[in-house]
């Protein structure tokens, strides 16, 4: 019978042991790379053929020279509208007559898949006389950098952001905009990080909506595999309690024989 | 009396025809902006792409159409909508402006390499000479987890002397899109079966470890 016990218990680990492949072993590695001279970039996907021209900032120009990127499940935040100056972002605010009822953020993988998109209340809306405009608005959020199992998503990450008004109308897209007026998306880096965080932490984000880590979505399996071990701990715990018992009533038989003997 | 009846009517439709081809403003004669991008897309990749025009003529409803060829030319889908914003005198002039997202298809059913998407105002009067703009781009296969969710466009364009008379379009859904209720069904009755399965056994090693204790306390009742 005990085999049993122990071919259910081997079925439940191996079920757990097949979900590792879902880990490739170069996500499965602590260490953090970083692909040459990081830098942080605002870019637009076209390019006019005649020229190529791609605003790059460096990272040490913003203030990010120690900064590598962010691994699954580190925050990444950002503000609409970030002004660029030319040299570095300043947070701005948009004006409208209009108000805004939504701000739209899409995030996507270095090879522009639609990995989430999240529709809000803009966090920031003052009414009153800015400049002969009734609004003052902007938004910004946290994303979380999901669980990524395959080395392609890694590199750099774009984020849009636009702003949907009362009237239907859409408009306030960036999130960087240049002093002409042009917006750009924001490109941040994602590198490797921590098996740890890639399973414990990091969510995983289905037909662009968030979910929960790959733990979590496990729990199935190792939530009856504790069930398991918590009745094979019981049972030789009890087993063993009742023979302690027994030689302990026998013991005490025993001492109280001895005492009854003249 | 019939065949001439017919050799009648067809030869001026015929002449109509052959008239409207030499006249028509050739595509290659417009001007023409060209765009390329240094990022390579894969299937389920998006796009965004956008044109401003302007023209003096006097136009009536305009229209702003994409066209999504693949490497070897062949158009792979077509968009046709109402510009995001324009303007049209009656006096003649007009201004429109169009932003579109376009997202790749699932690039198991065409050929890799530099793909393009087309984009121009169009309007019903003959002598309309729009900007076309070019957006060029590389696209990969990719990886399969992508294309299962990248969309599938079906089009066929149906032509007389290079014209498009009319066109077949469809835009579906996703395989894995289509596939995900199945999916569901399917990992929902393996929960099922599983967690029947584990308060089966549980109930059993539950049962046996009990009578276990049991007999060993009796054995050490019975010495």
């Amino acid at each position: 019978m005990i085999h049993r016990y122990k071919t259910i218990a081997l079925i439940t680990l191996i079920s757990a042991i097949l979900f590792i492949p879902l880990v490739s072993s170069s996500t499965l590695s602590t260490t953090t790379s970083v692909n040459g001279d990081y830098k942080i970039g605002y870019w637009e996907q076209w390019d006019d053929s005649d020229s190529h021209d791609v605003a790059l900032v460096s990272a040490s120009q913003i203030g990010l020279s120690e900064f590598q990127g962010y691994t699954p499940a580190s925050i990444f935040y950002c503000w609409c509208p970030y002004i660029y100056d030319g040299s570095s972002l300043q947070k701005g605010y948009w004006l409208s007559n209009v108000k805004p009822v939504k701000c739209i953020w899409e995030y996507y993988d270095p090879q522009m898949h639609r990995f989430y998109k999240v529709e809000k209340k803009p966090a920031v809306i003052y009414e009153g006389d800015f400049d002969g405009y009734r609004y003052a608005f902007a938004d910004h959020n946290e994303f979380v950098i999901p669980a990524l199992f395959l080395p392609e998503r890694y590199g750099d990450w774009a984020v849009r952001a636009y702003f949907k008004f009362e009237d239907g109308s859409y408009g306030g897209e960036g999130p960087v905009v240049d002093e002409e007026g042009n917006s750009y998306m924001l490109a941040f880096p994602v590198v490797r990080g921590s098996w740890v965080d890639l399973i414990f932490k990091a969510p995983i984000y289905i037909a662009g909506h968030k979910t929960i880590p790959l733990f979590w979505w496990l729990s199935p399996i190792w939530i009856f595999l504790i069930f398991f071990i918590i009745l094979v701990i019981y049972t030789h715990s009890v087993v063993g309690a009742v023979r302690a018992i027994k030689k302990a009533v026998k013991a005490t038989k025993e001492a109280k024989r001895e005492w009854r003997k003249p | 009396m019939m065949p001439k009846k017919l050799i009648s009517t067809l030869i001026p439709l015929f002449l109509l025809f052959c008239s409207i081809t030499f006249f028509s403003p050739d595509s290659s004669a417009n001007n023409v902006e060209t765009y390329s991008s240094y990022y390579t897309f894969t299937g389920g990749s998006w796009l965004i792409v956008e044109m401003q025009d302007s023209g003096i003529q006097n136009i009536g409803k305009i229209r702003a159409e994409w066209v999504l060829k693949d490497s070897e030319g062949r158009v792979v889908y077509k968009w046709v909508h109402t510009p995001d914003a324009w303007q049209a005198s009656l006096t003649g002039g007009w201004w429109a402006y169009d932003k579109f997202e376009i997202q790749l298809p699932n690039m198991w059913f065409y050929p890799e390499g530099e793909w393009t998407i087309e984009g121009q105002f169009k309007a019903d009067i003959t002598d309309f000479n729009p900007t076309v703009f070019v957006y060029k781009f590389n696209v990969e296969q990719g990886n399969w987890i992508d294309n299962l969710f990248a969309p599938i466009y079906l089009y066929k364009g149906f032509k007389i002397f290079g014209f498009e008379i009319s066109n077949f379009h469809a835009e579906l859904p996703s395989i894995g899109m289509m596939l995900i209720p199945i999916l569901i069904i399917i990992a929902i009755i393996l929960i099922i079966r599983y967690v029947r399965f584990v308060y089966k056994e549980g109930k059993k090693f539950i049962s046996l470890s009990s009578s276990k204790i049991k007999k060993e306390w009796r054995a050490g009742e019975e010495k």
